[in-house]
């Protein structure tokens, strides 16, 4: 099944289009990579998935469903959840409260049971707790699961944001580079957990620019330049394809390449 | 606190006063209009003032000064000693009371403002200290002054020019040309002199500002004395149009806000079509719909005109970069 | 320093202690009266938390919707004749509805835009009160308020109960997912959204709860002064329930409960002054705020080893 197919999505900012008619299917259970130069649009294309822009033209359906023009808080209920290319985690709060933000949607309890601080109030936060802690484990913090998330070091950073993003229980996760930042050991440790998260049924679209990353993991690959799509097939089609060799070198570098 | 203003609903009257009243209400004729949009803009560039004051301000240190209104009200209570009780001549005592506000607006910029904006305190604390500031200014004036509507001679003449059924005031072509001359002077500080590119420079980006060697701790300060003094001439144009009370900076620093909002933070041509928007409608309100409420309807345009245009006339929303 | 530890833990408790012993230690009439007024002020200022501490717009209009709760109870009570307490009910309903009104803008307009925005409102609540003199009495003010209990100390301990309850509640408040959500938008309203929380539902709902315990607050203004005017809601009361968040820590509830007792103290301290009064008192809040630029505040620190009093403020303001 089509988990997410975009049609002809498009938007542009006063002149420059920076995504133009972008077609993507991903398939459920699949890694997909979404790869291209810098500024060639892929940030963009998942901001316009999780409606924090809204396309100009075209349309991004999820399960069948059309969800561009909903809100964004919407849109993550229906299963999408996101990382952020320049990390964007709540500084002041702890690592447990930033993966607890991410549970909102799968809660309920309202201003007046709050304030009672009724008994399915009382058991819904007893119930988050330890769903929290059960992420953090997964994705290994819990050592410092109380520090405030502005204190962490990068690498630890973009994990927090990855189980932040799993506390939303999502089909479909992106994750806007990942790697970037990160040392060896962290890359190691970060495969294996995209890794784990698959296995657990979760699809994933991964923007990367380290190529064995993407040769390691990515099932299905997309390659963006200028906002459109240039190509996309398994690495070893893209890796041979001439197209993306002059989007990424140039078409000198191209041909030297192939020399 | 501020009570003495409104309850003085004849505090304008000298905006209405040549109207023609006897012909009805309705027949409120085209130079009527003229008119009444006249005083208005002339009003409105009164607010523009102290408005450019506050966006200099805001640009160059991202803080909002709320006694900007209370400069204008102690600007026009300095004449009023100098000019009205002193009797020095009237150019002479414009230029004391423009060289001591000059002074203390750069002493309150070097001893206030400059310390707390580099101490990185959030702009809200920042703001309740101009609020603080605002009471105090108000309250010395009070003290000073007394509590008494007060007004001195009329300069520019009592006497209304009159255009076919039109009847302006003198200071009404006295304030456009004096605003006229301030711009062209402004245009040329910011342009031409190096003072006044270090402002920009630093209205720009302070940081980058200071790594390129300009002396921000005397800066900012000397924006804030320029600000001080533009507000500081509007006290002194405005007494032929309202009586001085301690509590007159209150209203229009709303007033001077809400110009700078209407016409965006950017320039000193926003900052005077937001005063002329206010003024006009301002005026046109109190005579053509109720007195008593201009001030509500004048606010009720301002939070209607910033509901449907957020970030004012001349500037463009931008999407946020994610 | 194990009181110390005890002291901040059971803050709350160790406050509604002393609050419920203070009146058996018959005090003088002022200082009875200066510890009501804290009451009164801590429940506004405690609204301010939630809207500015956990949320994060600014207003400087909640002058007004203290006096639309003062103004909601006191007209109800004298010129309509409801039952007191459902004119008691009113005050925070009548408010709470307002600031629903001025959430609105919140929506739209950051930082200084909706700065102005509150502003405006306060100016308008007080010119209305000055002008419908058929209702409020205008300047001369409105007089010969009924109180829900008619004797100081029921009114008090009332206050006492009702400021406990708010401060529990907001307390729950924060530790909720509801205040987790507040405490995002604060920091990143776009990410925030992402993860699913209603950004301008949360925010209006913010706005709701501090309009609404600024009428509550108001309603217990109208029955401690008994005599509403419209000087009593200028914008320096607005910048003062400011300052006592500021001072309490943003964020504080228990905080910006003391902080409203100290600057509760300060102007009724001041009244000997007599006209010098708002002047001196305006500048010591000006003091008080300059002081930790000029390191004061860091050297009490040093030698103390508490947390600064004045917190590192959070930027409200964007830079356009
Ligand atoms: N909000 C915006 N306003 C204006 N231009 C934008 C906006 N967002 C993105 N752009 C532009 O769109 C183009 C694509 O940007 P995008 O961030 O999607 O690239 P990218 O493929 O993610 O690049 P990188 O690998 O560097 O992250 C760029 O030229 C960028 O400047
Ligand atoms: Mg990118």
């Amino acid at each position: 099944m089509d988990l997410l197919k975009t049609t002809n999505l498009t938007v542009s900012f006063g002149g420059l289009v920076a995504v133009n008619g972008l077609n993507l299917t991903v398939q459920k259970g699949q890694i997909c990579a979404l790869i291209g130069p810098n500024g060639s649009g892929k940030t963009t294309a998942i901001n316009l998935i999780t409606g924090i822009y809204v396309p100009t033209a075209g349309k991004v359906e999820f399960k069948g469903e059309t969800i561009s023009g909903l809100p964004r808080h919407l849109i993550v209920r229906k299963g999408i959840a996101r990382t952020f290319q320049n990390i964007r985690l709540i500084g002041n709060q702890t690592v447990f409260d930033n993966i607890r933000l991410g549970m909102h949607i799968h809660t309920k309890a309202n201003l007046l049971g709050v304030i009672v601080n009724s008994r399915a109030v009382r058991e819904e936060m007893a119930a988050v707790k330890s769903e929290v802690q059960e992420i953090i484990d997964f994705v290994g913090l819990s050592k410092i699961a109380q520090e405030k998330t502005r204190n962490l070091p990068y690498g630890k950073q973009r994990i927090v944001e990855i189980g932040r993003a799993l506390a939303t229980k999502p089909e479909l996760l992106l994750l806007d580079e990942p790697a970037a930042g990160l040392n060896t050991q962290e890359t190691l440790e970060l495969v294996e957990l995209i890794k784990k998260i698959r296995d657990r049924g979760i699809t994933i679209l991964l923007i990367e620019h380290h190529m064995e990353l993407v040769e390691g993991l990515a099932d299905w690959v997309f390659v963006l330049n200028y906002g459109q799509k240039i190509a996309e097939g398994t690495f070893k089609d893209i890796k041979a394809n001439e197209l993306v060799k002059e989007a990424y070198l140039g078409k000198r570098g191209a041909r030297v390449v192939n020399a | 606190m501020q009570a003495e203003l409104a309850r003085v609903p004849e505090a304008d009257v000298s905006l209405r006063m040549p109207e023609v009243g006897s012909k009805g209400e309705w027949a409120v004729g085209l130079a009527m209009l003229v008119q009444l949009s006249l005083n208005g803009l002339a009003l409105g560039l009164l607010y523009a003032l102290p408005a450019f004051g506050i966006a200099l301000i805001y640009n160059a240190t991202g803080l909002f000064n709320y006694s900007q209104g209370d400069l204008l009200t102690l600007g026009g209570y300095l004449m009023l000693t100098v000019f009205g009780v002193w009797h020095l001549p009237y150019p002479i005592a414009v230029l004391v009371v423009l060289g001591a506000t000059l002074a203390l607006g750069y002493a309150m910029g070097s001893i206030y403002f400059f310390p707390m904006l580099i101490q990185k305190f959030g702009p809200s604390v920042i703001l309740i200290g101009t609020v603080a500031l605002s009471v105090a200014i108000v309250n010395a004036v009070l003290l000073l002054w007394g509590p008494m509507a007060k007004s001195y001679e009329n300069v520019f003449g009592n006497k209304a020019f009159q255009f076919g059924d039109m009847y302006i005031m003198p200071h009404v072509f006295w304030i456009f040309g004096i605003v006229a001359v301030l711009v062209i002077l402004l245009q040329y500080l910011f342009t031409k002199t190096i003072t006044g590119l270090a402002m920009r420079a630093v209205a720009q980006n302070y940081v980058a500002a200071q790594l390129m060697g300009i002396k921000v701790n005397q800066i900012i300060p000397l924006t804030i004395a320029l600000s001080t003094v533009l507000a500081a001439i509007s006290g002194i144009l405005i007494t032929p149009i309202q009586p001085l009370t301690p509590q007159l900076g209150g209203l229009l620093a709303t007033k001077a806000f809400a110009s700078v909002l209407i016409g965006g933070m950017g320039s000193m041509s926003g900052a005077l079509v937001g005063g002329a928007i206010v003024g006009i409608s301002e005026t046109l309100i109190a005579t053509l719909v109720t007195p008593t409420y201009k001030d509500v309807f004048t606010f009720l345009v301002v939070v209607s005109f910033l509901l449907f245009r957020p970030g004012g006339i001349f500037r463009r929303i931008e999407v946020e970069k994610v | 320093m194990r009181l110390g530890n005890f002291l901040r833990k059971n803050a709350l408790a160790v406050i509604a202690l002393v609050l419920v012993i203070f009146p058996l230690t018959s005090p003088p009439d002022y200082q009875f009266y200066i510890v009501e007024r804290s009451l009164q002020n801590a429940i506004l200022a405690i609204g301010l938390v939630i809207l500015l501490g956990y949320t994060g717009p600014l207003s400087l209009g909640h002058a007004g919707l203290l006096a639309t709760g003062a103004y909601t109870y006191g007209i109800l009570a004298t010129k309509a004749h409801w039952p007191l307490w459902l004119a008691f009910l009113a005050a925070p309903v009548v408010a709470g509805v307002i600031g629903l009104a001025l959430g609105f803008p919140s929506l739209r307009l950051k930082g200084p835009f909706l700065m102005v925005v509150t502003i405006a409102f306060g100016e308008i609540v007080r010119i209305v009160a000055l002008n419908e003199e058929e209702l409020t009495g205008g300047p001369y003010g409105l007089q010969g308020i009924p109180r829900l209990i008619n004797n100081d100390l029921g009114v008090y301990y009332l206050m006492v109960a009702a400021t406990m309850l708010v401060a529990i509640a907001t307390l729950r408040l924060h530790r909720s997912r509801i205040g987790l959500a507040l405490l995002s938008i604060k920091e990143d309203p776009l990410v925030t959204g992402v993860m699913g929380v209603d950004v301008s539902n949360y925010k209006v709902m913010a706005f709701v709860l501090s309009a609404a315990l600024a009428g509550l607050s108001g309603a217990f203004f109208a029955m401690l002064t008994r005599y509403l005017n419209p000087d009593s809601f200028t914008i320096l009361d607005s910048a003062t329930y400011l300052l006592m968040v500021v001072l309490g820590g943003m964020d504080s509830v228990v905080g910006a409960i003391l902080a409203s007792g100290v600057v509760t103290a300060l102007p009724e301290i001041l009244r000997f002054m007599e006209r010098a009064r708002l002047l001196v008192y305006a500048i010591i809040l000006l003091l008080v705020i300059w002081g930790p630029s000029t390191g004061v505040y860091k050297k009490l620190e040093d030698r103390f080893g508490r947390k600064s009093v004045v917190a590192p403020g959070v930027k409200l303001v964007d830079r356009g």
